[in-house]
């Protein structure tokens, strides 16, 4: 499943900000994988703080960076199925019913809530948002995370 | 004597160096030179007026140290211990769901 071809400038703006998310995923034992033929596609091993032995795989896809969230979403392994229910934890505003997160920082969320786009919960395309979806993410992970979906 | 004692003692506590990163600001960390009793809370909103940051209805603001959130209340004194500088990043959580 790959996403649209990633222009270059976004694809530098990646490779630029992607450092700071390697730093902050491994400091907590996790993973960073970048697609070697789709270059906006990213993959997340990350461990809720809690239960370390718990890995959660994340695709984070990106067709514009930094200007436009990306998709994100729970999958089975690396490179794995991404309509997996168990592969999700559950998390309010997480759904893995529908394998999608309707919060204002997925690509998701913005499609079903357009108002979003205006006002204070605007995609933030400003500084590192790369690191601040996958801060959040893991903060979703380490606080708000009641277990892994049936 | 006892104003060479002060001098000595003033320079000791004549500030914290303090840092903090956001991952999504548009320029340099927030620097400054705090007394150790300044709140933590008084940093934070100094950090988000030079962020150009201002609270929103749908997502909460606080800073964190070494990973763990820090109150409002706290003092940097009580946060840096012996150390002369203590580093935050402020986080912007989502509180919808």
């Amino acid at each position: 499943m790959a996403t649209a071809a990633l222009d270059v400038e976004s694809q530098l703006n990646l490779r630029r900000d992607s450092q700071a998310v390697v730093e902050f995923v491994t400091g907590r034992d996790g993973v960073v994988a970048c697609d070697a033929v789709d270059r906006g596609l990213y993959w997340l091993v990350l461990r809720p703080a809690n239960d370390v032995e718990e890995n959660y795989w994340v695709r984070v896809a990106w067709e514009r960076y930094p200007s436009a969230p990306p998709s994100v979403k729970f999958a089975d392994a690396i490179g794995g199925r991404l309509d997996v229910t168990s592969a999700w934890p559950i998390i309010p505003g997480y759904r893995p019913g529908s394998f999608d997160i309707c919060q204002p920082f997925t690509a998701e969320g913005f499609t079903i809530h357009a108002e979003w786009q205006q006002g204070p919960d605007r995609w933030p395309s400003t500084g590192n948002p790369f690191l601040w979806v996958t801060e959040t993410l893991q903060r979703d992970l380490d606080n708000r995370c009641q277990g892994r979906s049936g | 004597m006892s104003e060479l004692r002060d001098t000595e003692l003033s320079a000791k506590v004549k500030g914290i160096e303090v840092t903090v990163t956001f991952p999504l600001a548009h320029g340099k960390p927030f620097h400054a030179k705090q007394a150790p009793e300044t709140t933590v809370g008084t940093v934070r909103s100094e950090a988000m007026s030079q962020f150009g940051i201002q609270e929103e209805a749908n997502s909460t603001y606080y800073l964190t140290h070494g990973g763990s959130r820090v109150d409002d209340g706290a003092t940097l004194a009580s946060i840096a211990g012996e150390s002369e500088a203590v580093k935050f990043t402020l986080v912007k959580e989502l509180v919808q769901g």
